[in-house]
């Protein structure tokens, strides 16, 4: 079937193989973004200090791009995601949605922007999905919710086509999560990402749990969608060769914070601040892909806890370029090149 | 150099009478003294049951060895008495898991689980015990190894975790060493450190080792031959070198061709339609056949061999094979 019948004639876009980026539209706009988490302790459980799991955060995202987010567990990467969507509540900062403040306002005011038009996948699609609802009526649901179409035919209709582009048969409807496989299900969580038409989607890990020849199809399918349904992505992961693979920009979290943001060719030929030149030093390479081996950086130590993070700049304590003021100042993210950010002593 | 390790026909089998699963069907593979093999595969190929069954650890009664004999210099470990095997584990074969923190004891002190490894197996005393956990701490790159000694896994980070199980498992000098994922748990920072432990260790104790991983690029940092299983096969045995640059198996080729890259631009990433099959499915002829790309109609009725290319490769595929050549 085409997938393109789904698209109401407004939304029909051309398909063509590769993106097209002619527009430069901002979809997204996150200013000064924090989410802190309190610690507490003792008999009355007062507040002894905070997770800075999010500190201080500003990017854009423009209309069908994906923005790659890469970073080491415990970076705040995945709390960032679930910030934007206010699956917790940012503790400060504003994100702009297409041009609406959409950090202050009530849950019923949300539901025809976000929880419409922003939607998540996440890594374990198992522990996302509902055991006991086949996959029909978990699909059904958001539809119902936001009462898109009038008849149980027309759902149905819906629900089957889509299931046809994500690459699962339509008599799956009937099946209960069990009955997947890992690859399957996490077809079945794009399908749910998908079912609302959404303009924005955040991909936390999305292929991290998968085998490698799973993760591809997976990859692929993402693409695929994207240019049909000219999508926006947020792609969060660790991996840093899928997202070099899958996205256009890349943010490179530390310790809560965003330490560099670039296109994706300019990052990954000349990173400029020594946490992503030793991250990227550090991936194992297969030989015989034409390249060797970049001399590695080893960083010594381990990451240090968001709950008591370092003065100055957060990465001072491993970095191998440290300087006195990293210990004292924080570095301002500022652009150094063309859409180059980043946050370093060393370019200020 | 001659063979630490000789599986032959090697068979892991799960389940009942009514329903078997072949977890291992029928496995042969040598290692050498001094040598870093790779075995390679997705979930559920039987790359960790063959570890487990190297170690005397298949779970009993639902799992056991059917057949086949695995050659520890000569000595067979199938059916060898438990009490033997308590001397050979953790001092001739010695293992690391891939989540370092299930594999320590959560109430006993690095120290104590340190040292009862080096008493129990050196028969040595306490004191010497200590000093031994010092050293082998001090060499997987801890500064204050001795005050270590003292405290409790849980005040340890992952990647802190890991040096700890390779310095236990190095404690007895052990012949062969198989580390089951060991950095899959571990970031990419911290991986790297892990890897140029264990390439240090290789070359320092000359002690085999046994890398279990689904990352190739891991297994290129660290292997010099490489071992491809799939649902329980070995489908592809190769020199490092010879598989990334020429791989034989179309399996093989799928798995290098599927990972994407670091350097370099690719338009659209390989990939290997279908599902890896089911535990317990019943496949007639080759195992990869409804997967595959140059799949042809001898595939489905028959099973290919691994059929030996040359002295060090071997594959297991009818497209290498002399009667469909000529």
């Amino acid at each position: 079937m085409e997938s393109t019948d789904l698209l109401e004639p407004t939304e029909r876009l051309e398909l063509g193989k590769t993106k097209q980026l002619t527009t430069q539209e901002t979809l997204l706009q996150v200013r000064n973004l924090k989410k802190y988490f309190p610690v507490k302790a003792g008999i009355l459980q007062r507040t002894v200090g905070h997770v800075k799991a999010v500190d201080d955060i500003s990017f854009h995202v423009n209309k069908g791009e994906t923005l790659g987010i890469v970073g080491e567990s415990g970076c705040g990467k995945s709390t960032m995601g679930r910030s934007l969507i206010r699956l917790y509540e940012p503790t400060e900062g504003n994100v702009l949605f297409d041009g609406t403040d959409i950090t202050n306002l009530s849950e019923r005011e949300l539901r025809p922007i976000i929880r419409r038009k922003m939607q998540m996948i996440f890594q374990d699609p198992y522990a996302s999905l509902n055991p006991r609802k086949s996959l029909g009526s978990t699909l059904n649901e958001p539809l119902l919710a936001h009462k898109l179409y009038s008849s149980k035919k027309e759902r149905d209709e819906k629900i089957k086509d889509l299931l046809n582009v994500v690459g699962l048969h339509s008599s799956s409807m009937n099946y209960y999560p069990h009955e997947f496989s890992g690859g399957q299900r996490q077809r079945i969580g794009i399908a749910r990402a998908l079912v609302l038409n959404p303009e924005l989607i955040i991909a936390d890990e999305a292929v991290s749990a998968l085998d490698v020849s799973i993760q591809s199809q997976i990859i692929n399918l993402l693409e695929d969608l994207q240019s049909t349904f000219n999508l926006t992505y947020i792609f969060i992961s660790h991996d840093l060769s899928v997202v070099r693979h899958i996205a256009d920009r890349v943010g490179v979290m530390y310790l809560g914070k965003l330490v560099e943001l670039a296109n994706k060719n300019d990052l990954y030929a000349e990173p400029l601040h020594p946490y992503t030149q030793a991250l990227l030093s550090a991936v194992p390479v297969i030989r015989n892909t034409g390249v060797q081996q970049k001399e590695r950086i080893v960083l010594k130590g381990d990451i240090p806890s968001p709950a008591n993070q370092p003065p100055g700049c957060v990465f001072h304590t491993r970095c191998p370029a440290k300087m006195k003021i990293c210990e004292t100042q924080i570095p301002e993210f500022k652009e150094v090149k063309p859409n180059h950010l980043i946050a370093c002593h060393l370019y200020q | 150099m001659s063979t630490l390790l000789e599986v032959n026909n090697l068979k892991t089998h799960f389940g009942n009478k009514r329903r078997v699963v072949k977890a291992i069907d029928g496995i042969d593979f040598k290692i050498k003294k001094g040598e870093t093999v790779a075995l390679v595969g997705e979930s559920g190929c039987g790359k960790s049951m063959t570890s487990l069954s190297i170690m005397g650890l298949v779970p009993a009664p639902e799992g056991r060895i059917v057949d086949g004999e695995i050659l520890l210099e000569g000595v067979d470990l199938v059916g060898l008495p438990e009490k033997r095997m308590y001397g050979i584990r953790g001092k001739e074969i010695a293992m690391i898991f891939q989540e370092p923190m299930t594999s320590l004891n959560p109430v006993l002190t690095i120290g104590d689980q340190l040292t009862s490894v080096i008493i129990h197996h050196l028969k040595v005393g306490k004191k010497e015990a200590e000093n031994r956990a010092v050293e082998m701490l001090d060499l997987v790159g801890f500064s204050d190894s001795r005050k270590l000694l003292k405290d409790y896994p849980h005040r340890l980070s992952g990647g802190m975790r890991q040096r700890v199980m390779i310095a236990m498992a190095m404690s007895c000098n052990p012949k062969l060493l198989i580390a089951d994922e060991p950095t899959t748990a571990l970031d990419v920072t911290i991986q790297a450190q892990v890897l140029e432990l264990m390439k240090k260790i290789s070359k320092e104790f000359s002690t085999s080792i046994l890398l279990i991983t689904h990352d190739l690029g891991v297994v290129s940092e660290l292997a010099e031959r490489v071992i491809v299983m799939y649902a329980g096969q070995i489908v592809e045995i190769a020199d490092i070198d010879d598989l990334f640059k020429s791989p034989f198996h179309p399996y093989t080729v799928g798995l290098i061709e599927s990972v994407p890259k670091i350097e370099g631009e690719i338009e659209r990433l390989y990939s290997i339609p279908g599902n890896v099959p089911a535990p317990g499915e019943v496949i007639q002829g080759c195992k990869f056949a409804a997967r595959c790309s140059k799949v042809f109609d001898r595939c489905r009725k028959e099973m290919p061999t691994l059929r030996k290319m040359d002295e060090s490769r071997s594959v297991r595929c009818f497209l290498y094979d002399d009667e469909e050549a000529e």
